[in-house]
């Protein structure tokens, strides 16, 4: 009940506070709208220079090796995997990269079939892409099938020139691309849970400016020497948050829903699991930012700071395939990255809610050590 | 005063340090049921250390304090519900109206439904608040915030109140409002703890008083009583600035019916010139003026002002620490 009434008066100050109630709810409304609106999710456009691709060689002949040229020659950065296809999947599933091609064992001895007899099978090139990210993988498709019609022309034309009018007219080498059934993503599903867990972290910089606030102005002392525990008092505020992170998440899944044509009709409670443990480790963060800060000048600034840079780290205001190696790594050190791959599972990829639990624990685990540190720095007095 | 002589609370040996700041140190009293007790000292002396380990946020690093009978680090709700506090600083939601902060201070205690509303009524009409009572709080005048701090610590009806410089920037009016309301509240039998380093205040509202300086109890006893120990009365002489007044407050320092005598600065807003108070104390006033003047004469000092009054409690401080309140 106390825990309640101290959730109730943060949330009834905050309904005061304008800029506040701007930022909780105005920002992230207007950015899903901006950012959904300016791409239709498909992406097709842009520079490919530097995107790594995975790539399986199991050819025996020349040409695999060729078509990587190609395609390297074309911008792009080609990391081989000598475990095949099911290994390329396996880090694709776990969002290293967002494409991998398998050049299969008769790929020379296919391709070059099909230079002289127009009746034999295509080469054909598998290719793995990541339906969790659209926009790079529409890319990097679009530059593999470019590469290989290139290596086919120059081939053709300078081994058979016979045959090159007519193979001009027609692939040789087909991409067949899989884990595509969702691929066609919405901008709701492309851009939402990326935002939806970078604003819910953003309540970190509010749980830390109202505790710093509290302690400063002699309120949190005022609460002390009332009859209720500490516990409570972290617990009301909590509480707070989480209703307010809890609304946040609902507009943008509504707006999302209602605009940008999200897809959540499968994973709602895993929405909703998702982002009740995402609050949490938010909060937890945001108390233990406050512990670090000795004015409210001093929180603000770092906090803005430090949430700007775990999201940019960590994924979710920029694809983490556009991000180097290291960044990559470095990106599962944030409560961020685990949250999007949920979310990302959910929404992207239609995984149900227990096959994302790994993420979700995670991103519980985040919020527990946070709390525990918090708790042992954070001075009430 | 209406004591009845019971100590409400008890402070033994009481010691609370931060490394190797030692901010009280082995300080005792007792504080009788029904009293307003002071606490005396300039800022830094303990003052506000010592009430926050009475109301239990603070835990002593030594020594016995009990509320109510129940010691302040195990007392829990019983104690808390038994302690009002009003801090030094405006500890109020600026956002919220002056109802919505006593709404949710009475919730933390307990208070629900229509005995909230009751008591939250009552509360506005003491401080003299309630044609204000649903603007926000950021909107109210310093006295007025000081008044809703002051409400906030009564709201749960406490047996003790412990004040810790309630009146720090206030209007007269609301200072009057304060006190009056603090005499009020004494006269139905709360008891009240009443931190300060304004002398006047002290002495107009406490029944006993405790002095202290760098952590320590220097003197407690009641206002007259420190005063008494003092003894004769206080001439002040005010004057021309000189170099020469040194030499003449170590000469009357040399008589055997003076005191204490102490330079002070004066201001004036008559003359541009500066202008010093010699403060003379002694049990014989009568016979002193002749030889001071006559001093004052010999080195040519201009006298502006002359008089003979009784001792405060600001004279006690000085001659107890050797340095003003307000130092």
């Amino acid at each position: 009940m106390r825990m309640w009434t101290i959730a109730r008066k943060d949330l009834l100050t905050l309904r005061r506070d304008r800029s506040a109630l701007v930022f909780t709810f105005g920002m992230p409304i207007i950015l899903t709208f901006v950012f959904g609106s300016m791409s239709g999710g498909k992406g097709d456009s842009g520079s490919v220079h530097g995107l790594k691709v995975l790539v399986a060689n199991q050819d025996f002949g020349a040409r695999g090796t060729e078509s990587i040229e190609a395609m390297e020659h074309a911008g792009l950065k080609a990391i081989f995997e000598t475990g095949g296809k099911e290994a390329i999947e396996k880090r694709i599933a776990k969002g290293d990269f967002v494409v991998g091609v398998v050049i299969p064992p008769d790929f020379s001895q296919q391709f070059d079939a099909s230079l002289t007899d127009h009746n034999a099978p295509h080469a054909a090139l598998e290719m793995i892409v990541d339906p969790a990210d659209t926009r790079v993988s529409g890319m990097i498709r679009s530059v593999v099938a470019g590469a290989n019609e290139r290596l086919v022309v120059s081939s053709v034309v300078k081994q058979y020139p016979d045959a090159a009018l007519a193979l001009l007219n027609r692939p040789s080498v087909d991409l067949n691309v899989l884990n595509a059934k969702s691929s066609e993503l919405t901008p709701g599903d492309v851009f939402l849970p990326g935002f939806m867990v970078y604003f819910v972290f953003s309540l970190a910089n509010g749980v830390a400016a109202t505790l710093l606030g509290e302690r400063q102005e002699g309120t949190l002392r005022r609460m002390l020497i009332s009859p209720v525990s500490r516990a409570q008092i972290l617990g009301g505020k909590l509480l707070a948050r989480s209703i307010l992170g809890l609304i946040q998440t609902a507009l943008l899944v509504g707006i999302g829903v209602q605009w940008l044509h999200l897809s959540v009709g499968q994973a709602p409670i895993g929405i909703l699991v998702t982002a009740g443990t995402t609050i949490f480790a938010a909060c937890g963060l945001g108390m233990l930012m406050a512990t670090f800060g000795k004015t409210m000048e001093q929180i603000q600034g770092m906090t803005t700071m430090f949430l700007l840079l775990l999201g940019f780290i960590s994924g979710t205001l920029i694809p983490r395939a556009l991000l180097p190696d290291w960044m990559v790594k470095l990106s599962y050190i944030t409560p961020h990255a685990w949250a999007l791959n949920a979310y990302q599972d959910l929404i992207q990829r239609h995984h149900t809610l227990v096959s994302t639990l790994p993420n979700i624990a995670v991103v519980a685990a985040f919020g527990i050590v946070f709390f525990s540190f918090a708790l042992a720095r954070f001075k009430f007095e | 005063m209406s004591s009845n002589s019971q100590p409400i609370a008890t402070v033994r040996d009481l010691r609370k340090s931060y490394g190797s700041l030692i901010a009280v140190d082995g300080v005792s009293f007792d504080i009788q049921e029904g009293e307003v007790f002071g606490l005396l000292g300039p800022n830094g002396a303990g003052k506000t250390t010592t009430i926050s380990i009475l109301s239990g946020i603070l835990p002593p690093t030594s020594g016995d304090v009990s509320v109510i009978g129940l010691d302040t680090k195990t007392g829990g709700a019983p104690l808390r519900m038994a302690i009002g506090v009003v801090p030094q600083e405006l500890a109020i939601y600026q956002k919220l109206t002056g109802r919505e902060n006593l709404q949710f201070f009475g919730e933390l205690y307990g208070i629900q439904g229509a005995a909230l509303s009751a008591r939250v009524t009552e509360m506005l009409e003491m401080v003299g608040l309630t044609e204000r009572a649903d603007d926000r709080a950021a909107d109210y005048s310093g006295g007025m915030k000081r008044r809703l701090n002051l409400a906030i610590g009564l709201m749960h009806n406490p047996r003790l109140l412990l004040l810790d410089e309630p009146t720090v920037g206030v209007d007269p009016q609301s200072r009057n409002h304060i006190f009056e309301g603090v005499r009020a509240l004494n006269k139905k039998g709360l008891t009240v703890l009443y931190t300060s380093h304004y002398m006047e205040e002290v002495e107009a509202l406490c029944d006993r008083v405790g002095i202290m300086d760098r952590g320590k109890l220097i003197a407690c006893d009641t206002v007259a009583g420190l005063i008494a120990s003092l003894g004769g009365s206080v001439i002040e002489v005010g004057v021309d600035a000189s170099e020469k007044l040194d030499q003449v407050a170590d000469r009357l320092r040399q008589m055997p019916l003076i005191k204490e005598v102490e330079l002070t600065a004066a201001e004036s807003e008559e003359s541009e010139t500066p202008r010093v108070t010699i403060s003379v104390r002694t049990q014989q006033p009568n016979r002193v003026l002749p030889p001071l003047v006559s001093e004052l004469a010999e080195v040519q000092a201009s006298i502006h002002s002359l008089n003979v009054r009784e001792p405060n409690l600001e004279d006690v401080f000085l001659t107890l620490t050797g340095k003003n309140l307000r130092d």
